[in-house]
C-alpha cells in the first residue's frame, strides 16, 4: 500500500476512534425502530409557534416508550435533528398549554423527565423566543418512588 | 525514516485496529481531562441535607466561566463531593438569589426568579448499596413567569406546591451567576 494512502487510512481510523463514542450514541438513536405518532399540536395565541407532542413507541421490547414535546414554527414539521424541550418516559397526562405568546406550560400527572430545557430555541447568547415551564401535580410524586422499575 | 519499514512490515489489520484503539483512547482521555477540568473549576455554594440525612443536594458554580458558564445542581450521598457529570439541573444567567429546599423526604424544590434552565431531569436515583436505592424527585419553582428573559411575578398561590417541612432543609443561594450583570 502506498505510504500516503496508509497515512490517510490511519488518520481516518484515528478520527473514527475518537468519534466512535458519539457515533455509537447517534446510531443507537437512529437505528432503533420506533413507531412515532403526533398526539397533540397546540398553537400559540399569536399563531407563531406550535407545541407538538410526539409519542414514541419502540418496537424493541426492552426499550421504554417516551413522550417528547417540541416547539416549531406554526404548521412546521419536527426536524429529525431537532431537540425536544421535554423528553419524558412513563409519562401520563402530558398536556401543553400556552399561557401567553411566549410561555408554554407543560402539565403532566406522571412523568420521569429525562430531559427538559426551559427555553426555545436553546442557543447560547440568543434570547429565547419561547420559555417553557413544567407543571407537575401539586400533591404527591410524579413518578412512583417505590417499585419503580 | 526509521518508522517506515516497521509500519510497512506490520500487518495492516493490526495496525489499523491499533490506530482505531488509539483514537478511542484519545477520546476517553479528552473526556477524562474535560471532567477533571470541570471538577477543578467548580466550587460548592450550597449543600442541603435531606430530612432522612441520606442525600445532599449540592449547588455548584464555576470558578472561571471560560471553561463552563453554568451552575449545576447535583444530588449525592451525604457528605460526598459533587461529581463533574450527572447534574439534575444546569442553569445559566442566574442574577437573583435562588433556594434549594427539601419539601419532604424524596422531594427537592429549586426556587428561582432569574435564570435559564438549560438541562433538567426531575429524578435522581442512587444505586448505592448503603443507601439502598433512593429516589428523589426534583421540582423547578420559578417565581416569575419568564425567568430567563424577565417577566411578571406569579401570584403567590401558584407557587405553593407543598408545605415545607422542618428547617433547616432549605438553603438560600446568593446570586451565583452574574453573567447578566457583567
Amino acid at each position: 500500500m502506498p505510504s500516503h494512502l496508509r497515512r490517510l487510512n490511519f488518520a481516518i481510523l484515528f478520527a473514527l476512534g475518537i468519534a466512535s463514542p458519539f457515533l455509537g450514541r447517534a446510531l443507537a438513536v437512529f437505528a432503533m425502530p420506533a413507531r412515532q405518532q403526533e398526539v397533540a399540536r397546540v398553537t400559540s395565541p399569536d399563531s407563531r409557534h406550535d407545541a407538538v407532542t410526539i409519542r414514541y413507541q419502540p418496537l424493541l421490547p426492552y426499550m421504554r416508550a417516551s413522550v417528547e414535546v417540541y416547539v416549531v414554527p406554526r404548521g412546521g414539521q419536527v426536524a429529525p435533528s431537532a431537540d425536544p424541550v421535554l423528553l419524558a418516559t412513563r409519562a401520563v397526562g402530558v398536556q401543553s398549554t400556552w399561557k401567553d405568546d411566549r410561555l408554554l406550560e407543560i402539565h403532566y400527572s406522571r412523568a420521569r423527565v429525562e430531559g427538559f430545557t426551559a427555553i426555545w430555541p436553546s442557543i447560547a447568547n440568543n434570547p429565547p423566543m419561547v420559555e417553557i415551564r413544567l407543571s407537575p401535580p401539586t400533591t404527591g410524586f410524579s413518578f412512583a418512588a417505590e417499585g419503580d422499575s | 525514516m526509521t518508522t517506515e519499514p516497521r509500519a510497512a512490515a506490520m500487518a495492516p489489520p493490526i495496525a489499523f485496529f491499533t490506530i482505531f484503539l488509539v483514537g478511542l483512547l484519545t477520546a476517553a482521555g479528552i473526556k477524562a481531562i474535560h471532567d477533571y477540568a470541570i471538577d477543578l473549576n467548580q466550587h460548592e455554594v450550597a449543600r442541603v441535607t435531606s430530612p432522612d440525612h441520606q442525600i445532599d443536594a449540592v449547588f455548584v458554580q464555576p470558578k472561571i466561566r471560560l471553561i463552563t458558564g453554568e451552575s449545576d445542581l447535583y444530588l449525592v450521598p451525604k457528605g460526598e463531593p459533587a461529581p463533574s457529570w450527572g447534574a439534575v439541573l444546569r442553569i445559566t444567567k442566574m442574577t437573583e438569589p435562588a433556594s434549594v429546599t427539601w419539601t419532604r423526604t424524596g422531594m427537592l424544590e429549586f426556587r428561582y426568579s432569574r435564570g435559564c434552565v438549560q438541562k433538567f431531569s426531575n429524578f435522581w436515583h442512587s444505586d448505592d448499596a448503603v443507601l439502598g436505592g433512593h429516589y428523589v424527585e426534583v421540582r423547578l419553582a420559578p417565581s416569575v413567569e419568564l425567568p430567563c428573559t424577565g417577566g411578571p411575578t406569579l401570584p403567590v398561590m401558584s407557587l405553593k406546591a407543598t408545605e415545607p417541612s422542618k428547617a433547616p432543609l432549605s438553603r438560600l443561594i446568593s446570586r451565583t451567576n452574574a453573567e447578566g450583570q457583567s
